[in-house]
């Protein structure tokens, strides 16, 4: 069997996206987090919600599992494309 | 987007069920609009879903098994839909709102800004002659007519801009500065003084200085003349002009008496009747009066002859005997009121446009009266111009 020369179509469109100075949430479809404040945090290019309550929002991404924590936390606003988490956010976890 | 959910109406519901994130991951994948998401306990949750969205909400339901109920109901739908039957509610309303509609739709108010207080009832006038007035349409004004007739109409205005903010009409005019007054340069002139002086400073726009400054002139003195020569050149004549600043001494004076009289009633009175016939009086008591000092009341008592031609009347004079002092007067409160009648007297005599340098009082007294004299220095244009009777 053939080694694999490590070009995942992933890799080949982070380079292109280097090259070009193309930004890489669009060219490799990555979530992407505003954060306003402590007040509201907005995330795109998500994969669905999978724990919700008052003080922790589970969002699925491509990249992992992102946690975030805080007080009296309300969903928003929720779409396939955008999900907006309001109430006083302490903190946003990235999965190791 | 939540005001177009506002308008359209919206209802709250309430979830109920163990896969409530499933419910919510459902409900993106179905595009149904969803939003103000709360959780309320472990298996409890609240959200806010669109009228035309919330009926989609059934093939959800039965995929996750939860229970949603409606709690509240909002929007315009719903407000339209709970006052659909109170008509007269609604007439209220659509009647208000075509009260306003027609009332904004006058002038109401009418400023003009850039004119003074005592012109403003004139520009109003002209704009009423216009058929500009309070309380006529806006769609009658036509801003561009009356700009155009401010400007025509008024020989000092040289721009005006007339505006409609609401219901008020604003009209901005400003005036031009007034050309100065030509001067005859061709008649021959010389400039006098107009009253006697010390001449301070002179400037001479055109013509000869004939005195210098410090000198004392006297009323009617040639102070820039009209005549310029030269050794070997002829006569010429010129149109003197120029302002002569000259100091001025004016003075008046004013007594007041040291002592004042007082007067007061010492309670004896005597009272003497005359007759009073036509034209001649006859004395029924006797005249003496024996009191100093009396102040008189007169009484009439008419006996016969109302309407007659001689009527015959008894009149009372009542002697009243006063007792009349003399108080020496507080000197400090004489003073003062000696010199504010001098300055008042004296500022009478002032120009307006005369710039007091110096003012001092000077107090006497003479025979019995205290005399103040209230001498006012001015700086002052004492310079006229006046024709020069040339050959």
């Amino acid at each position: 069997m053939k080694p694999s020369s490590g070009n995942t179509p992933e890799k080949v469109r982070a380079k292109l996206s280097n090259i070009f100075e193309l930004p890489a949430d669009v060219v490799l479809d990555l979530p992407r987090f505003m954060l306003v404040g402590n007040s509201s945090l907005l995330i795109e290019n998500h994969e669905g919600i999978l724990e919700y309550s008052e003080m922790l929002v589970r969002v699925a991404t491509k990249e992992g599992t992102v946690a975030v924590t805080g007080q009296e936390l309300e969903l928003e606003e929720i779409s396939t494309d955008q999900i907006m988490i309001s109430g006083r956010i302490s903190a946003l976890k990235w999965p190791e | 987007m939540r005001i177009w959910h506002s308008l359209r109406g919206y209802v709250i519901i309430r979830i109920e069920g163990v896969y409530l994130e499933r419910f919510l991951n459902l409900c993106m994948a179905e595009r149904i609009g969803i939003w103000g998401v709360g959780r309320k306990s472990r298996t409890v949750m609240t959200a806010r879903v669109g009228v035309k969205d919330f009926p989609r909400l059934r093939s959800v339901v039965r995929r996750t098994g939860c229970r949603v109920s409606i709690t509240r109901r909002r929007g315009g739908l719903f407000l339209f839909t709970r006052f659909r039957f109170r008509k007269f509610l609604l007439g209220g309303v659509a009647v208000a709102a075509a009260v306003v509609f027609l009332l904004s739709s006058y002038v109401w108010s009418i400023g003009i800004i850039g004119v003074s207080g005592t012109e403003h009832a004139s520009y109003m006038r002209q704009l009423e002659s216009q058929g500009v007035h309070i309380g006529m349409f806006k769609s009658a004004l036509d801003l561009t007519r009356i700009e155009e007739s401010l400007v025509v109409n008024n020989e000092d205005v040289v721009w005006a801009c007339a505006r409609l903010s609401g219901v008020r009409l604003t009209i901005e005019v400003v005036k031009g500065e007034q050309a100065p007054e030509l001067v005859d340069t061709q008649t021959p002139t010389r400039v006098i003084a107009t009253k006697d002086a010390v001449v301070d400073s002179m400037v001479i726009l055109e013509g000869r200085r004939m005195v210098q400054n410090g000198q004392t002139v006297e009323k009617g003195q040639e102070l820039i003349g009209g005549v310029i020569e030269y050794e070997d050149m002829p006569q010429r004549y010129v149109h003197a002009r120029g302002k002569v600043y000259g100091r001025v001494w004016y003075s008046k004076k004013v007594s007041l008496p040291l002592n004042t009289v007082t007067a007061t009633d010492t309670g004896r009175t005597l009272t003497v009747r005359y007759l009073r016939l036509g034209g001649w009086t006859i004395p029924i008591d006797p005249e003496d009066v024996p009191y100093q000092h009396a102040r008189t009341e007169t009484r009439d008592y008419e006996l016969i002859g109302e309407g007659l031609f001689v009527p015959a009347r008894v009149e009372a004079v009542l002697y009243i005997e006063q007792d009349v002092q003399q108080v020496p007067a507080d000197m400090e409160a004489l003073k003062a009121s000696a010199q504010l009648k001098a300055w008042e007297a004296v500022k009478q005599e002032l120009p307006a446009s005369a710039l007091i340098e110096n003012r001092d009082y000077v107090f006497s007294v003479v025979s019995g009266s205290l005399v103040c004299e209230a001498r006012v220095e001015t700086l002052e244009q004492i310079g006229k111009v006046v024709k020069l009777n040339a050959p």
